[in-house]
């Protein structure tokens, strides 16, 4: 009688096993550490509010956005270089969310800094 | 559906077992949602892994999960018989296995943005319904690792647990991939 042919997925899934079980727990370490662990930085707490392009390049508007002023060129977003914005508007996009753009929680300082920054360079 | 209440070797009910899988993930579940809802997410990180932006990332890889799910939800109904093709093969367990850790490997980098920078939002219908999808669906998927791992419990436990992880992933995609796609397009990599 033949014997059963090798299954070659199954040497995968072998491999795949303690590899999705190293992921998963790489991700929950990740997730309470904070992100430095894959060279990120964390917000400091008590830290001076940062300057409006500081802002708009740590919270990864450039993921989105384009923005020359900022080096960023981020395509899914609206083109920043593009639109003329007031303080107003962007503060409350940023705010509030909405269309394919998440919300942001800034505070106070921090967001009135990053409106009147993106304000200032946007449209140009 | 009948449920055993005693193995009657020392080894708790299936219903206890059912009890403990549906415990662990409501916990999972639970416990990313209040992460998400205490963590402040104000943060520098943006991931790509190669794509153009971060926001690119999440979509291709929320779609490429999709289909990965939908690999294992056509492997598992060939397996259960549930399809008019001949008897499963051998290699298609292996198949059913690895696509789902693929499709939740693919989920990672997508749900710890999501959880790290943007946390659990509420600021309108469809961000709330994905906010608790994602959530759900790591504890669901909890579950049913705890339902795989377990003998003896009801035959129906594993397809509805399989079915259940399925449906709350497609959910997830709908709201925030499907979504993203039919407001900008699909992005480019």
């Amino acid at each position: 009688m033949a014997s059963p042919r090798p299954d070659p997925l199954a040497r995968v899934d072998r491999v795949l096993a303690p590899l999705t079980a190293l992921a998963a727990v790489f991700a929950i370490v990740v997730l309470l550490a904070g992100p430095e662990l894959i060279g990120a930085k964390a917000p400091s707490a008590g830290a001076p509010p940062r300057a409006g392009k500081q802002i708009f390049t740590a919270e990864g508007c450039g993921g989105c956005h384009t923005l020359a002023d900022a080096g960023a060129s981020g395509t899914s977003g609206l083109d920043l270089d593009a639109a003329a914005l007031d303080a107003a508007t962007v503060a409350a996009k940023v705010e509030s969310g909405g269309g394919s753009m998440p919300s942001f929680d800034l505070p106070a300082p921090e967001l009135d800094a990053l409106a009147e920054y993106v304000a200032e360079v946007a449209g140009r | 559906m009948a449920v055993r209440s005693q193995t009657g070797d020392g080894n708790p009910s299936s219903g206890a077992r059912l009890l403990l899988a549906g415990g662990i993930g409501a916990a999972v579940a639970l416990s990313l949602g209040i992460y998400g809802r205490e963590h402040a997410p104000a943060t520098d990180l943006a991931i790509t892994l190669g794509f153009t932006d971060t926001i690119t990332m999440k979509v291709w890889l929320a779609t490429v999960a999709v289909l990965f799910a939908l690999v294992q939800l056509g492997s598992a109904l060939w397996m259960f018989g549930r399809l008019p093709l001949r008897a499963a093969p051998g290699w298609l367990g292996s198949l059913h296995r690895i696509s789902g850790r693929l499709a939740f490997l693919a989920s990672l980098p997508v749900a710890y943005h999501c959880l790290y920078q943007l946390a659990f939002q509420d600021s309108d219908t469809r961000v709330l319904v994905h906010s608790l999808l994602g959530c759900a669906f790591y504890g669901a998927f909890a579950s049913k690792v705890v339902i795989v791992r377990s003998h003896s419990l009801p035959g129906a436990a594993l397809p509805i647990a399989g079915g259940l992880v399925f449906t709350i992933l497609v959910g997830v995609w709908l709201t925030s991939g499907l979504w993203f796609i039919s407001e900008n397009g699909f992005p480019s990599p």
